[in-house]
């Protein structure tokens, strides 16, 4: 049996955030794969034409079938944890990668972003563009080699964030950058463009808002910072003290940087401080789940519901 | 030195909470019981290599 419609979740059933979405779409309807995982879906790949199998063990065919598409994850975190660049298993790895990649800029997919979107719009610098052009407040920011120049620039503290990665392992432990204040005087001997950190001003947040946004669509959460760090991530229990929130106006621009950015899923970070809402933070592969239900669930049905929508 | 070095401090979040790491090496999941926002996923779009290869 071929399907007529079907949604393409690339990602891993181990991973909550795609368990929640595809715990919503019928077996019949749903092809779940990643570069780890593809053997279990995929039947066959030409130029022309890609075969898939759905949960249930229908075909689905690209094109053909009408298919909508979300990119949660290329790979389980720590899939390629140790691989040496250039080794036999990064050849492998790279193998299963490109073929994924093939998939993923198939043309007769519609996705919820579409890869190299999701790609671009990682990047903070990108992030603030977008956020300019839409008029949106961000944080003064500033990449320099001098620290002094940053402390003139940004005040003394700043913040300092990390364009790469926010976390990495070291000593067989995974190792987090949380944003905290940071004093000129303390980066004594640092080379602060051996791995580029953005630096910015210190915002002093009366609330912290994560916005979740699908399409046209977004929910506010909101926490307050008395007594947490200027960075809530480093703090559990902070995690679970978000509430459900209406900021119609910051809502509005969330979805309208989205847009901007062309993203069709978004979590975002913003603060509100004296003077109003300061947007921090996009990130388009971002989670959500933590927050409270009100927030929550109607992030993942609106993700799940145009996925399955034909329209 | 770099930022890393200077401003990276282990993994508390996970380092915190309790019940084993799944045998593959793998974070564990996310439960109801849980519900934290996992700092080394959540920029974890494109794995490293894979941001290499695409």
């Amino acid at each position: 049996v071929t399907v007529r419609q079907a949604a393409l979740l690339i990602g891993d059933l181990t991973d909550p955030h795609l368990r929640a979405v595809a715990d919503l779409l019928p077996a019949n309807r749903k092809v779940v794969l990643d570069a780890a995982t593809f053997e279990t879906a995929l039947v066959s790949v030409t130029p022309e034409q890609t075969i898939l199998r759905t949960s249930a063990g229908d075909r689905v065919s690209l094109p053909g079938s009408s298919v909508k598409g979300w990119i949660r994850r290329l790979a389980p975190a720590g899939w390629d944890h140790g691989v040496q660049l250039g080794g036999h298993r990064a050849a492998v790895l790279a193998s299963r990668v490109s073929l994924l990649a093939a998939m993923m800029r198939d043309p007769s997919v519609l996705w919820i972003t579409p890869v190299d979107r999701l790609y671009a719009a990682e990047n903070k610098i990108t992030q603030y563009r977008a956020a300019a052009t839409a008029g949106i407040r961000c944080p003064s920011t500033m990449i320099a080699m001098d620290r002094q120049v940053l402390a003139a620039e940004l005040g003394d503290p700043f913040v300092l964030k990390p364009l790469g990665p926010g976390n990495f392992e070291a000593d067989e432990h995974q190792h987090v950058v949380y944003v905290r204040p940071q004093y000129a005087a303390d980066l004594d001997g640092v080379d602060l463009l051996e791995a580029p950190f953005l630096a910015q001003s210190v915002i002093s947040a009366k609330k912290h808002l994560r916005i979740v946004t699908v399409r046209e669509e977004a929910w506010v959460a909101e926490l307050d910072p008395e007594g947490l760090p200027l960075d809530w991530r480093s703090h559990i229990p902070a995690h679970g003290a978000f509430r459900a929130a209406s900021w119609p106006q910051v809502r509005a621009s969330a979805i309208q940087l989205a847009a901007e950015l062309e993203v069709g899923l978004s979590a975002q970070d913003w603060v509100i401080d004296d003077d109003g809402a300061v947007f921090l933070d996009l990130n388009p592969g971002g989670q959500w789940l933590f927050l409270p239900e009100a927030v929550s669930m109607p992030a993942t049905k609106a993700l799940a519901g145009w996925l399955i929508d034909a329209g | 030195m770099d930022l890393y070095t200077q401003l990276g401090e282990p993994h508390r979040a996970i380092a915190a909470l309790p019940g084993p790491t799944a045998e593959d090496g793998r974070p564990r999941p996310l439960t109801t019981e849980t519900k934290v926002v996992e700092t080394t996923d959540e920029s974890g779009l494109l794995a490293a290599f894979s941001r290499v290869t695409l």
